[in-house]
């Protein structure tokens, strides 16, 4: 198995897993939506941390708060966000509402503070500055675009940002931090593609990961921005409005826990690649001899 | 000189993953490493900054060759992908395999010595490499600083094109300072203890080698070393081209002069072992060291020699630059043995021989 092999299979495997919600009926979408989301997310964060021993340093604190992050992300999905969550009732029971969506967004804050130390992290090990000049521009158009998705579908809540509830004001708060999410991670695509011929080679697995993160979470603001611009597309009652969200994000903790399970096994697939073509007979090198120089 | 030393290096991995093709038909695919450590050590005699060069030329077209070869044999480019944060453990296991599965198989087929990674440090970055029984200085003695400048260059060169950085080498132990194996630290070239120990080694004291004994050793077949005496001839090519590849401009004395000086010397170590002095020592000698064989014909005041199966130009290499030092040594030889100050009249490559024509000094001018 190699590397680009793995990925050849297990992407568009990927997409099918996800696409499968919008073929299921309601009833086993929401199932196959409660199990699946919360196991990749497992999975990716079991991955990322046996990744993280791989690596010293600012690199293996990055894969350890992306390990927590999967981890939390999945519990909170498991106990709160889930079509079937585990304690919301409970905390209903006992607290109010508003104070039930207020500890809902807590630990979503927590989660993303620390995606956000996995970021701080990751910029120490990327050497942001060899983009190219088109890099930049990727950079700025990032930026706004970011921004644009994740202010202007709430616009009417954060032009009251200060005024507002504290629960609504961590909401716009997670939207903020999504999007500067999605700006510090794209230079991290963008070098990939910029050194894709060169021998400078970008980890092309990590960027799989990376590129799983700024899915899940580009493409749900994407999408809900659409919407938010032309509500005409999708009736108020269509099963779209939830199932397209929940397939972005099946599809973007699968690729984070494939990127990571190809990481993984990098080591042990390039040498026997090479252990392979090194095999007498095995004759994967061409040698033109000659004529005479 | 850059497409002899590629397919040089592309012929080596071939007779690892390959039936190895026999490139001289009576003469075999070995010579004797006394060729290439007389061709070194002449050049070097008689240039200070050959070491330099030789070195620089030798990393160069390592890190070239390893970039090309892990290409081909399917290693992601990706592969040490932040060598700089891995751990010493992952980072000493995982290079040390790729080194073992590909350059240790190439240099153990070349008989070329055993190397080995024997530590390593991430930071700094300080990487060991043991080389045994090696093929540039193995029956060599007396020396009190290290001479392996071609191994240097070269694992510098491998393993800069593995993990993408920009090293330097330096050599710690040499078998011709009496040490057990040659071994090298290798680092970042931007290290400042890595660059003074580099430009010191590469910046040696005057090396004089009593080639005679060395000779000596590989005409009555005592072995130099547990690999034995022989090496293969298209690491011989690789050496060589490698030598050539130093910039003629600031060169003090050509290949070809270094040759024709190490030629006069040469016929009297061969009248010694010989025992008898003439035009025979000359064939006998390079018979005997798998150099080549040669047809000598007496067309008085001339001597033409047709060169058959000749190291420097196997595998189809037809390069005059590649063959200066042996038409040099050829000539002194000659001079030597007939008494006569000759020159190089003519050469020229011929249905896969080398010809060449040796005139008296004085006829020719």
């Amino acid at each position: 198995m190699s590397t680009t092999r793995f990925l050849g299979i297990t992407l568009p495997l990927v997409l099918i897993l996800a696409l499968l919600i919008f073929f299921l009926p309601v009833g086993a979408a929401s199932i196959y939506v409660a199990v699946t989301q919360p196991l990749a997310l497992l999975i990716g964060s079991a991955l990322a941390l046996y990744v993280s021993r791989l690596y010293r340093k600012q690199l293996r604190a990055a894969f350890v708060f992306l390990a927590a992050f999967l981890f939390i992300y999945m519990l909170a999905i498991i106990l709160f966000l889930s079509p079937f969550p585990l304690l919301v009732s409970s905390l209903q029971s006992g607290i109010s509402e508003t104070g039930t969506i207020l500890v809902v967004e807590a630990i979503q804050f927590l989660n993303y503070l620390i995606l956000v130390l996995f970021c701080i992290y990751l910029l120490k090990v990327v050497d942001i500055k060899r983009l190219s000049g088109n890099g930049w521009i990727v950079f700025a158009v990032t930026c706004i675009l970011s921004l644009f998705v994740a202010i202007y579908p709430e616009w009417e809540l954060f032009k009251n940002l200060f005024t507002s509830e504290l629960p609504l004001f961590l909401y716009a708060t997670i939207r903020l931090l999504d999007a500067a999410l999605i700006i510090v991670l794209m230079p991290v695509i963008w070098l990939y593609i910029q050194y894709l011929k060169s021998r400078q080679k970008q980890s092309m697995t990590f960027t799989i990961v990376i590129a799983g993160i700024v899915a899940a979470t580009l493409l749900d603001y994407l999408f809900e921005a659409v919407l938010n611009g032309f509500p005409e597309l999708l009736g108020q009652d269509s099963p779209l409005r939830a199932s397209v969200p929940e397939t972005i994000f099946v599809f973007g903790y699968l690729i984070i826990a494939v990127g990571l399970y190809a990481h993984r096994k990098q080591d042990e697939w390039g040498f026997k690649a090479i252990d392979k073509a090194m095999q007498p007979e095995a004759n994967p090198v061409e040698i033109k001899r000659g004529k005479g120089h | 000189m850059e497409k002899v030393i590629d397919q040089a290096w592309m012929l080596l991995l071939a007779s690892v993953v390959k039936k190895r093709d026999v490139l001289r038909p009576n003469l075999g695919n070995d010579v004797d490493s006394y060729l290439a450590q007389s061709r070194l050590l002449s050049l070097m005699e008689s240039n200070s900054t050959l070491p330099s060069q030789f070195y620089q030329a030798a990393q160069t077209s390592a890190q070239r060759n390893t970039v090309n070869i892990v290409r081909k044999l399917g290693m992601p480019a990706d592969y040490f992908w932040k060598f700089e944060y891995w751990p010493k453990p992952r980072a000493l296991t995982t290079l040390g395999q790729i080194v073992n599965r590909i350059f240790v198989s190439m240099m153990t087929q070349a008989k070329a010595g055993n190397l080995k990674i024997t530590d390593l440090e991430i930071e700094p970055l300080r990487i060991h490499v043991s080389f045994a029984d090696c093929v540039e200085c193995s029956g060599i003695s007396g020396l009190t600083h290290g001479i392996c400048y071609y191994h240097g260059g070269t694992f510098a060169g491998i393993l800069a094109g593995l993990i993408n950085r920009e090293l330097a080498a330096y050599e710690t132990t040499c078998h011709a300072r009496g040490d057990e194996s040659c071994q090298f630290i290798i680092g970042d070239k931007a290290d400042e203890t890595i660059n003074t120990e580099h430009n010191t080694y590469l910046s040696p004291p005057q090396t004089k080698v009593d080639m005679g004994a060395r000779l000596e050793k590989s005409l009555s077949k005592t072995p130099v070393r547990p690999l034995g005496n022989l090496m293969d001839v298209n690491y011989l090519q690789l050496v060589i081209a490698n030598a050539m590849q130093s910039n003629p401009q600031i060169v003090a004395s050509t290949p070809f002069e270094a040759g024709s000086q190490h030629g006069h010397k040469l016929a009297a170590a061969l009248a010694s072992f010989y025992g008898q002095e003439g035009i025979q020592n000359i064939t006998n000698f390079y018979q005997q060291l798998s150099q080549c064989s040669i047809e000598i014909k007496e067309t008085k005041p001339e001597l033409q020699f047709v060169i058959k199966e000749c190291a420097e130009s196997v595998a189809n290499v037809r390069d005059m630059e590649m063959v200066s030092f042996l038409l040099g040594e050829l000539q002194g030889l000659a001079s030597q043995v007939s008494q006569t100050e000759l020159t190089v009249k003519e050469s020229h490559f011929e249905d896969g021989n080398l010809l060449v024509t040796l005139t008296p000094k004085v006829a020719s001018a």
